[in-house]
């Protein structure tokens, strides 16, 4: 893989929001929404708004926003006063890529997207999906999308987003075979990609030790997971080192059915939402590593639904924690589509960990320290797993 | 132009702002530009996400009968109301105040508009600034312009707090004291960075290709000699100019004629990390090297009417050769005087493309004493060259590099003197 960014056709941007987004998986409509508007009708005296804006659209010399643009501000505006970075608002397009990424699957093509150096944007077909059934091949120069040329200032984010769509949808790409001179025009018909959150192997020592990497939080990151422990425990696995190194987070039902995994009932979060309402998300019974030793790798980019999994198998005494201070993330979010397909996350509730820690802003401590340098990464070593090891050694 | 609509308005010739210098002088505004070559860092992803629509064509017939829907108008979603009922139910923590609502309301709007000088300022940050434009002021010594979001450092001042604390040019101010620099104008947070001089403030800076850290700068009171002048050992006349405050034309024309008198074979105008600062000096600073009834400037308004700006006096030095001196911290009114002496052929430019900041602010105070600026003007050299947001390219291009800074090398004006005594 070249050092340039790979993206594979799901949702790779949508990192950065996931931090932001740990969403309830709750998505209320916007007919809800009106009909407690209608009831709650209260009416905010935003003359001075007004005298401003007047001011700016009689005397501002550029260009004015649409009335989207406008209420879009507005809206992020208002956000903005409450000094809290999780509850925001998303435009349609990033909104899509962040229900895409939470599902766990999405409609497209099966290719990588990838922007070679001198700004082309370059095809990788997946085996068996329909971009490789269509004849794209690896290295092909993306030149069309639809009616959309592909222009030097586009990003890969912009052209996945015009490649993805509804299943069952067609597509029409114009390609530059490489090597050759005349483009070609595919038609390609979109159908379900899964964008995997789950990646396992056995490890080469101590013989009978696993390693599980979960990188997101998905509606299908637990089905994944049983399937992953599954092959594993074919091999011969007895002991686990589950990584939940830079994982931002997503959906807290996902990250219950998680730590299920590893636990024989009992608490997993305690939700507390406004006005004090307390409510006790308990592991199911039906886990499938409940027993083997344990190690949680950690770092300052494991936040909010991974910081609930490593923080009840840390006060259950299910797991050790090795690795760097995590983020800090306690609070969740819901996620409510506005009636134009953009959405805002609204901080509803917070959550505590089974021996009711707060953690945000603190984040949780690892049982055993470990860092990585720089170093270390471009090297090809690893050791907060060197420390795992150690321990599953020890122990 | 709005007076008579019975708003109090303040009309303002801003040009530059220097942070924690003597920016704003006696009631008059000194501010800030944009540098579209500075990247953002700290916007977050999703707010840089384009929406996929048209932004509107503003036209003379602008319907501002029309409710933006934020209005809570007569019809069609009201995404802000609703996005807001939702947030009275359901949020997890503590609601603003409606006046902060409203700043916020307006503070998203304005956003919208893309333009780092047209702002609104709360009550609390217009009374500081008030303050501030009362009397002299203290700051840290550094020069910083505001683009999507990040606050970044454009030139420090020699020997001045920042530059001391190790700032440098390029750095980009994240958080002050306590306080993030987000969602927040260039106006108000300039006003955080200042204070009184002796008190620290803590600045946490990302710099490229380094971790972010914390530094100290205590700030200090920024004195800069308005005028400095000497004959160079060539039989070269220099003269640096550091603002264009209100007495700026009458003491470089003094400092012009001591030179004069000696001879000189030419003569070196250095704006250099000069801000700007007001218009009608830049005006009569270009007359002092300008025949009268020259064109220096033309300001253009949204409605298309223009106002020319023409020299009115007899120059001082109409023929002696000429060098300008810039870079990147020449803004506003010196890029009008470099401009109209480039554009005449009065003066050969030397140093760095210079900063592009040629638009003009109205300083509104609402209702409930916050204030909004809005840029209603932009400003055009002789030949309708673009100054805003372009800047101006120098006839010789050559750089300072941070070797150079170090050994006190100065190849621009060395470069100045070898013009002079070979013309070329």
């Amino acid at each position: 893989m070249s050092r340039t960014v790979r993206l594979f056709l799901v949702a790779t941007v949508i990192t950065t929001a996931l931090v932001v987004a740990f969403a309830a998986g709750v998505a209320m409509t916007y007919l809800l929404m009106h009909d407690r508007a209608s009831a709650a009708s209260q009416e905010h005296d935003l003359g001075v708004f007004w005298e401003a804006w007047d001011l700016v659209e009689r005397v501002f010399y550029g260009d004015l926003p649409d009335n989207q643009r406008l209420e879009w501000g507005v809206i992020r505006g208002a956000l903005g006063t409450l000094d809290d970075p999780h509850t925001s608002f998303l435009e349609p397009e990033p909104r899509q890529r962040e229900k895409e990424a939470l599902s766990g699957r999405f409609g497209g093509i099966g290719a990588y997207v990838t922007q070679a150096e001198d700004g082309r944007i370059v095809l990788e077909p997946m085996p068996d999906l329909p971009a490789e059934r269509a004849g794209v091949r690896k290295g092909d120069t993306l030149l069309q999308v639809d009616d959309l040329e592909i222009g030097s200032g586009m990003s890969t984010e912009d052209v996945i987003a015009r490649v993805r769509g509804e299943i069952g949808t067609v597509v029409r790409l114009k390609l530059l075979h490489e090597g050759e001179t005349e483009p070609v025009t595919v038609e390609i018909t979109r159908e379900e990609i899964p964008s995997p959150t789950v990646e396992w192997r056995m490890l080469d020592e101590p013989a009978g030790t696993g390693y599980i990497r979960l990188t997101l939080f998905s509606d299908r990151t637990d089905k994944e997971l049983r399937q992953a422990l599954d092959e594993l425990k074919d091999q011969g696995m007895t002991q686990l080192v589950l990584d939940l190194r830079g994982n931002g987070g997503g959906l807290r039902d996902s990250a219950v059915d998680v730590a299920g995994e590893f636990l024989s009932g009992g608490p997993v979060l305690l939700q507390v939402e406004k006005g004090g309402k307390e409510q006790t998300f308990e592991a199911g019974n039906g886990g499938k590593f409940k027993d083997g030793k344990l190690v949680v790798l950690v770092d300052g980019g494991t936040a909010s639904a991974s910081e609930i999994v490593a923080g009840a198998l840390q006060d259950r005494g299910r797991a050790v924690l090795v690795g760097e201070q995590t983020y800090g993330k306690g609070s969740v979010q819901q996620v409510f589509d506005l009636s134009d397909g953009s959405s805002v996350h609204i901080t509803y509730a917070e959550w505590l960990t089974p021996n009711r820690r707060q953690i945000t802003g603190v984040g949780l401590t690892p049982d055993f320290e470990a860092g990585i340098t720089d170093d270390d990464r471009s090297n090809g070593r690893d050791p907060q797993l060197d420390r795992a090891i150690e321990w599953l050694k020890g122990n | 132009m709005e007076n008579s609509n019975g708003f109090k308005v303040v009309l303002l010739l801003v040009l530059a702002v220097l942070i924690g210098t003597a920016g704003f002088t006696s009631g008059f505004i000194v501010r800030w530009i944009s540098m579209p070559d500075q990247t953002a860092v700290l916007v977050e992803p999703q707010d840089t996400a384009a929406p996929a629509t048209q932004p509107a064509t503003p036209t003379q017939e602008q319907p501002t009968a029309t409710p933006p829907p934020a209005a809570g108008g007569e019809e069609g979603p009201d995404l802000f109301r609703e996005v807001w009922q939702i947030i009275e139910s359901e949020y997890y923590g503590d609601l603003p105040s409606e006046d902060e609502l409203t700043y916020g309301t307006i503070r998203g709007a304005v956003d919208t508009l893309g333009d780092p000088y047209t702002a609104f300022v709360d009550p609390q940050a217009a009374a500081i600034m008030r303050e501030d434009q009362s009397g002299s002021f203290e700051g840290i010594g550094a020069l910083v312009t505001m683009e999507e979001g990040a606050l970044s450092i454009v030139s420090v001042y020699k020997d001045r707090p920042a530059e001391k604390a190790g700032l440098r040019s390029g750095d980009v101010i994240a958080q002050v004291d306590d306080t993030l620099i987000e969602n927040m104008s260039i106006y108000e947070a300039i006003s955080l960075i200042r204070g009184p001089a002796g008190t620290p403030v803590r600045l946490k800076v990302y710099r490229e290709g380094e971790e972010p850290f914390e530094v100290d700068v205590i700030r200090a009171k920024i004195d800069i000699e308005l005028v400095e002048s000497k004959m160079l050992d060539d039989g070269i006349g220099y003269v640096r100019l550091t603002q264009f405050d209100n007495t700026a034309t009458v003491k470089l024309a003094s400092a012009i004629e001591e030179l004069l008198a000696q001879n000189p074979k030419g003569l070196i105008l250095d704006l250099r990390s000069n801000p700007g600062g007001l218009l009608n000096e830049s005006i009569t600073t270009a007359g002092l090297f300008l025949p009268r009834d020259t064109l220096v400037l033309i300001e253009r308004f949204k409605d298309g009417t223009e106002t020319p700006y023409t020299t009115s006096e007899e120059p001082v030095a109409a023929d002696i050769p000429l060098v300008v001196l810039v870079d990147a911290g020449s803004a506003s009114a010196s890029e009008i005087v470099a401009g109209a002496l480039q554009d005449h052929g009065r003066a050969v430019l030397i140093g760095d493309k210079t900063f592009g900041k040629g638009s003009v602010q109205l300083l509104h105070t609402l209702s409930n004493d916050s204030e909004l600026r809005v840029t209603i003007a932009r400003w055009f050299t002789p030949n309708d060259r673009a100054i805003h947001g372009e800047g101006l390219d120098p006839d010789i291009a050559v750089a300072v590099t941070q070797e150079d800074i170090d050994a006190e090398r100065d190849p621009q004006l060395d470069r100045a003197v070898e013009y002079l005594l070979t013309g070329k």
